[in-house]
């Protein structure tokens, strides 16, 4: 006779970077039914728009999130170049799109890692991050910081490129790419790899859609989800994106489409180097943001993320809100975690890349 | 500047399964608090493009759960639930945690007028016992 049994599963885990909780009910060694729950990371940051004024407070929408911090500082200038009714350069767009693109590749570079990590793939584990190494060299070398590195402001961007830092991206963009070709290999044709993640986890284009997916969850299901099909800011519509898709919906296939735009990124990135449009890096904001509410969304390494202001006329922001993809892909999780067995849980938590600390903010 | 259709709480039921079969995507439910009352606003996308609906609620009111149209509305209805103390009624049962979503020292820290009560025990161990399921071995 089977008994029903909950199991707690984290906040901490070897497998999770971040906290959040998982009431597990099993019956035997599968998942009945997951209850999530979060709220070990939460800082308060939203509320901080209050304190300081709408251009210092770009330094605190980076910090939400350590791998996404570019995209989130993207993502508040946007949203109060938006309210302020602001015209950014084109060469400024460019130059955002660029260290965008660079953060997807860090994100999923970082992630690779600790899916490999997560299936007992140390040396696949160690090759992955050496990678990102060569991606935090050119943010070193570009802007002066590795994660954190303070590059968007309102109006637009705070630093240029030059000639020399061109060919740096370059060089190391084509040696990463070709490093990269070694190791994509062994997460998408290795045996041991393949008998871990296919069939895992799956999430049908139905149920990916019926339980609101986004990013590259949504992708491996099949579903066209990608803001940078839209998107009124970066250079996405010249570069002529297309999202990349899996249909297998598996965690298999969420490897896949990570792996999928790590290339797409490198075209992107020497796409927009290529034709980076001469001119001015920033306009200057002139008074303070409007009496008003503005919307906006960027496609995050894991998403769309919407961004929200509400203005009252002042320097401080009345309120500003961010919902991240972490938080889109919760539900999804539940779903694919209910008749999973025990064992396969810690790796399809990994697949869906949970940022707790962007959820929370 | 955004557009932003004021809606009465009872008109969201038919709002959103309007939105729902026009093939539209739930993107995000927000609350504030304005004074002691809430304002919520769900953000709808479809291609693109989004649609904005604004709901005030006077303090003490509750409002629709939309988990029948959108199941995933789960995870911001109790988020809001859990942080703000306002109360969504007929939520799909299976994901109504019960303020059991966030862990937090105190109920609804963002609205510490709201009446909350939270049952004890942890997360699904408390859920589960109250349903008269599974019990811990």
């Amino acid at each position: 006779m089977l008994k029903n049994t909950v199991l707690p599963f984290g906040p901490q885990h070897p497998v999770l970077p971040e906290p959040v909780h998982l009431d597990l009910e099993l019956k035997d060694e599968k998942v009945v039914k997951a209850v999530p729950s979060i709220g070990y990371v939460h800082r308060g940051l939203e509320k901080l728009v209050e304190k300081r004024d709408f251009q210092q407070y770009v330094y605190v929408a980076e910090r939400v999130c350590g791998i996404c911090s570019f995209g989130h500082s993207w993502g508040y200038s946007k949203v109060v170049e938006k309210l302020m009714k602001i015209e950014v350069p084109k060469r400024a767009e460019y130059l955002r799109t660029i260290w965008h693109e660079l953060s997807r590749i860090h994100s999923h570079l970082l992630w690779l890692g600790l899916a490999a990590d997560a299936m007992g793939f140390e040396s696949l584990f160690m090759q992955s991050w050496r990678l990102r190494e060569l991606v935090l060299d050119i943010f070193e070398a570009t802007t002066g910081g590795r994660v954190i590195f303070s590059a968007c402001k309102v109006g637009g961007v705070r630093r240029d490129l030059n000639a020399g830092q061109v060919k740096l991206f370059k060089d190391n963009l084509a040696l990463l790419r070709k490093d990269l070709q070694t190791i994509a290999p062994t997460f998408l044709k290795d045996k041991t790899v393949a008998l871990r993640l296919k069939g895992v986890g799956v999430l049908t284009a139905e149920d990916a859609h019926a339980f609101g997916c986004v990013g590259p969850m949504a992708r491996a299901s099949g579903l066209m989800e990608d803001y940078r099909l839209y998107d009124e800011g970066g250079a996405y519509k010249e570069l002529g994106f297309k999202p990349v898709l899996e249909r297998a919906g598996d965690c298999y296939a969420r490897v896949a489409v990570r792996i999928g735009e790590l290339y797409q990124s490198l075209n992107l990135i020497g796409a927009a180097l290529d034709n980076l449009p001469e001119g001015e890096i920033a306009v200057r904001p002139m008074g303070f943001p409007a009496v008003g509410e503005c919307f906006t969304r960027v496609e995050q390494p894991r998403g769309e993320a919407i961004y929200y202001v509400k203005g009252n006329g002042t320097k401080n922001l009345e309120r500003f809100k961010l919902r991240t993809p972490t938080n889109a892909n919760i539900p999804a999780l539940v779903k694919m975690l209910a008749g999973c067995d025990l064992a396969d849980v810690p790796n399809i938590i990994l697949t869906i890349d949970p940022c707790i600390s962007c959820t929370e903010r | 500047m955004e557009q932003l259709v004021d809606l009465a709480v009872t008109e969201l039921l038919g709002k959103v399964a309007q939105l729902r079969s026009e093939g539209c995507r739930l993107v995000q439910i927000m609350c504030s608090m304005v004074g002691q009352d809430y304002e919520l606003t769900y953000n709808f996308d479809k291609d693109g493009a989004l649609t904005n609906l604004r709901l005030a609620v006077p303090a003490g009111n509750s409002v629709p759960s939309i988990t029948k149209e959108f199941l995933y509305a789960f995870i911001w209805e109790n988020e809001i639930h859990d942080l703000f103390g306002l109360q969504f009624t007929e939520m799909v049962p299976e994901f109504d945690y019960h303020g059991k979503f966030f862990h937090l020292e105190q109920a609804a820290p963002w609205n510490p007028g709201a009446q909350v009560v939270v049952p004890k025990g942890l997360g699904i161990d408390a859920s589960v016992k109250a349903e008269g399921g599974a019990k811990n071995a």
